[in-house]
């Protein structure tokens, strides 16, 4: 069911043609098909993936190269021309994380694009843009730095203009505001009610051709974002795809004076507003996710960095800003990713650490709040649509960060993971990193399916800066009916405090409730604990001028368990993850034909009676309750878990009934990691290995640990029951194919019909119906 | 003076927003209706976002976004119903068409059809959108 461009055969016949990106994002995309559209009921909200992201993707791809006979040397070379010709200060910046900008702009996609150029299709900066961000960091940074204010704020005039709007009227009432009546200096009875500003901004280019790439945004509680539903962990997380530049880019800069006799004092002082505003605050659109932050390259004529740095220093000491900045170490493999989930996206974007952040910023107010509060002070620490956060996060890779291919069989084998105890078992480390390395269907074939991870040791600098902001209520006119100011020393506690449990229980990345991108607590964050998260988070609450009320259906530190931390002698990472997998299947396995099961979480494929909630009922969906993490203390491992009951598995708002399984399960887990931990076995001892998984290498050693049995094809016959996974026909003639993970067979399962859940990936018990291992045949028998 | 006494003719542009008034008239609820409220308020946001979308993407993008996120289907209908029908006929009997029918028109026109729907579709929206305006914010006002 193709799409098509929504246009006139005679138009639309001509659409390959062209090579304008600009033209494709805006006016070709492929958007309309009838039939799709004409289902009455038909899931309309798959705009994302239907349209925006093969309509990204395609521009991605068609911007790798310049399109022909665009010759974008020949244009930059003239518009350095022009900019010589004017008389303009030129300066290079790169960009040291992603950029992309015009996101809301109105058109056929929602939040997909970004500033290409009218005529020629390349990605740009807009002087206006430029200019605007120029007179924010001048208002908010450089003013309250600079001891003759009214002085200050008319070279902030001059350099910008100024008009007889509202705010100019009104900032002339306000005593307390520098702004005054303007007057000629040649003649000063006569009031200059306007002017232009003295310096020009021009349009920004980039030093080449530069290629897009495909970004996304995955928003994980959209009804608590659209409707102030509680954000519990039942959500479906909704993805958006849109276009950004990354990293490493060269921009070039121009500013020029109005006319010759503007003194150099202005251009120099707007060159260092530009730049502070670039390397600080960020161009463009996301910069409290660390979009837009660019790196001086070629340095201006008129410029001291000196100024920007004793600038940022005073607005720092003045309160207006504060910064925080740690290095954070990966202790467990992270499974990072961004839209493309390949080799060159796996990084640790500041959005996915921003989500993390805001997840366990959310569990140290939810149990005292009710949902749309807790919105409301989210919006004001981390941002929403309609304003800006007050945090903003940047990140920068420091040292070992190196994506790997996984390859779960290498793992195992090279670093001797013990056997499963029986053929009903899974390794503990492919329980727990499931869909990571997988076979799947794609283009109507089937094919490995492996992600990258980033190795443990990889250390990134992150740096949080902070600027004040109103905590406020509106009423349902929009009015403004409360509000708070809330300072940098209000707000800076609560994003390091949301980074402390970030590092102390949590984790990044796929499979990060399984252990797996857990952090090492920075040094700079060491003398946090949960008291003081939860002391911070109170405090903070009072700065808004909330009280404590009835908190809403979402994890929070208030009811959260905490299982014994399990101090851990081994080096070896891999062999704590397989057997905290291990551990967590083992607790399953007693539930394994009890609904009960469902809450450790959802989608499961059990039958039987299980009281859901009304959320988790309409997603089938809820994350896993329990969170693993491994942490280092004292140079050693540490193992934690804390689970988060449950208002919904099973439906009960006291939560009372999930809290007690859950402690089960973490007693139950814990007990049994203990006594596993207790065992100090040889290859558990030797740092772990890390295979790179590339193909064309030699398998590992393969040789497994003594104290576990060699590895060998389990004996099987008709009538044993087995746990299989659905996988696609491999005829592709649409029958109910199941793989048998121990032995790799595959086989068709004879009565369809009585399986539950056919969903591919899907793990089910199974009779086997016939097997015969010499020529690799099995057939499955459903359970009735 | 003696034109007075006769029905004067009304000229495109009074047709237009005749249209239009009636057509943001049949979405506006009269009750205290929330679901119905809702509609009318989300009815008003994409109307006053049309015209740009047209002018960034042109009209069958925009209809086909529309059409996609089924925002406001009253608002296709309406369009539909003036550029093919009662903007040719005055005096049309026929039902309202369905909320595809502008753009599958587009689609199986020609550039001129899709030229000339694009001018006609933005002039009927300057008063839909003053209308919208000017309800949709009385609505709001009279929550309380």
């Amino acid at each position: 069911m193709a799409m098509i461009v929504p246009l006139p055969k005679s138009v639309r016949d001509l659409v390959r043609e062209n090579t304008h990106l600009g033209l494709q994002l805006d006016k070709y995309v492929q958007s309309w098909n009838e039939e799709l559209f004409s289902k009455p009921g038909d899931d309309t909200g798959k705009l994302s993936e239907r349209v925006q992201k093969p309509t990204v993707e395609l521009i991605a791809r068609k911007s790798r190269t310049e399109p022909p006979g665009l010759n974008y040397a020949g244009l930059f070379a003239r518009w350095q021309a022009v900019a010589a010709a004017r008389g303009a200060m030129t300066f290079k910046a790169k960009t040291v994380g992603p950029l992309t900008l015009h996101l809301a702009r109105a058109s056929a996609l929602e939040n997909a694009g970004i500033c290409l150029h009218p005529i020629y299709g390349f990605v740009y900066l807009p002087g206006t843009g430029l200019k605007g961000m120029a007179r924010a960091f001048a208002e908010t940074v450089w003013l309250p730095t600079q001891t003759d204010q009214k002085k200050a704020w008319q070279q902030i005039e001059d350099v910008f203009g100024w008009a007889p709007n509202p705010d100019r009227v009104k900032q002339i009432r306000d005593p307390h505001h520098p702004a005054e009546v303007r007057h000629d200096p040649s003649d000063p009875r006569t009031e200059i009610t306007a002017s232009s500003g003295q310096i020009v901004f021009l349009d920004a280019w980039p030093e080449k051709w530069t290629p897009l790439v495909v970004d996304i945004l995955n928003n994980h509680h959209f009804s608590y974002y659209q409707n102030q539903e509680p954000p519990g962990d039942w959500d479906s997380p909704r993805p958006v795809y849109f276009l950004a530049v990354s990293a490493g880019h060269t921009f070039c800069f121009a500013l020029a004076k109005r006319r010759a006799d503007v003194p150099d004092e202005l251009l120099q002082l707007a060159t260092e507003w530009l730049v502070g505003a670039l390397e600080y605050e960020g161009a463009g659109a996301k910069t409290a996710s660390g979009y837009g932050s660019f790196k001086l390259t070629e340095t201006p004529k008129l410029f001291s960095s000196d100024n920007i740095d004793k600038t940022w220093k005073g607005a720092l000491a003045k309160q207006k800003r504060a910064e925080f900045t740690c290095t954070l170490e990966l202790v467990t493999p992270a499974f990072l990713a961004g839209p493309l989930q390949k080799e060159e996206d796996c990084e640790l974007r500041p959005a996915t650490l921003r989500g993390m952040l805001r997840w366990w910023w959310r569990t140290m107010h939810a149990a005292h709040v009710d949902a749309a509060t807790l919105y409301r002070m989210e919006s004001a620490i981390w941002g929403d649509t309609n304003s800006c956060g007050a945090v903003r996060v940047t990140v920068e890779p420091l040292d070992n960060v190196k994506p790997v291919l996984f390859d779960k069989n290498k793992v195992r084998d090279e670093n001797k993971l013990p056997a499963p105890p029986n053929k009903r078992t899974t390794q503990g480390l492919n329980y727990f990193t499931f869909g990571m390395d997988d076979m799947r269907r794609e283009n109507g074939q089937r094919q490995r399916y492996q992600r990258y991870y980033i190795m443990p040791g990889a250390k990134w600098r992150v740096t949080m800066r902070v600027r004040p902001k109103i905590y406020e209520i509106k009423n349902d006119k929009g009015i403004v009916i409360e509000k708070w100011d809330l300072s940098v020393s209000d707000v800076l506690p609560q994003a390091q405090a949301a980074l402390w449990l970030l590092c102390y229980y949590g984790g990044v990345g796929s499979k990060s409730r399984k252990g797996f991108g857990c952090f090492d607590v920075p040094a700079e964050l060491s003398s946090w604990n949960l008291e003081k998260c939860k002391e911070v988070a109170a405090k903070f609450r009072k700065a808004c001028n909330r009280s404590t009320q009835k908190g809403c259906d979402a994890p929070t530190l208030e009811t959260m368990i905490s299982g014994e931390e399990l101090p851990v002698g081994w080096k070896n990472v891999w062999w704590i993850l397989d057997r905290i997998g291990a551990a967590a299947q083992a607790f399953a396995q007693q539930y394994a034909k009890n609904a009960q099961k469902l809450a450790l979480g959802l989608p499961r494929n059990v039958r039987g009676r299980f009281n859901l909630g009304e959320h988790v009922a309409k997603t089938n969906r809820h994350a896993s309750p329990l969170i693993f993490h491994v942490g280092r203390q004292n140079g050693n491992y540490v193992v934690r878990c804390v689970g988060f009951p449950s208002p919904e598995l099973p439906a009960d708002r006291t939560r009372k009934a999930s809290q007690n399984f859950l402690t089960q399960a973490i007693q139950t887990i814990t007990a049994n990691l203990k006594s596993a931990f207790s065992n100090s076995q040889g290859a558990a001892m030797q740092p772990a290995r890390f295979p790179t998984g590339q193909p064309g290498q030699s398998p590992g050693a393969g040789a497994r640990p003594t104290s576990a049995p060699a590895p060998s094809l389990p004996t099987l016959k008709s009538g044993d029951e087995v746990e299989v996974t659905i996988v696609e026909d491999p005829k592709g003639k649409g029958r109910l194919f199941a793989k048998h993970e121990a032995t790799g067979l595959v086989g068709n399962i004879i009565d369809p019909n009585n399986v539950p859940d056919k969903t591919i990936g899907a793990k089910i018990h199974v009779f086997i119906h016939s097997i015969n291992m010499k020529q690799k045949q099995i057939q499955f028998k459903a359970k009735k | 003076m003696a034109n007075a006494t006769k029905p004067e003719k009304k000229t495109l542009d009074q047709r237009r927003a005749e249209h239009a008034w009636q057509a943001v008239q049949a979405v506006n609820p009269n009750k205290k209706d929330q679901e119905a409220k809702k509609k009318f308020e989300e009815f008003c946001r994409q109307a006053k976002k049309l015209p740009v979308r047209i002018i960034a993407s042109g009209l069958g993008q925009a209809l086909a976004f529309l059409k996609a996120k089924n925002y406001a289907p009253k608002l296709l209908v309406a369009l539909g119903d003036w550029v093919l029908d009662k903007r040719i006929n005055p005096d049309s009997k026929k039902p309202e068409p369905d909320d595809m029918a502008l753009l599958k028109a587009v689609v199986e026109g020609d550039a001129e059809f899709l030229r000339w729907a694009t001018d006609e579709v933005l002039a009927y929206l300057q008063w839909l959108v003053r209308f919208a305006d000017a309800e949709g914010s009385e609505g709001s006002a009279t929550t309380d």
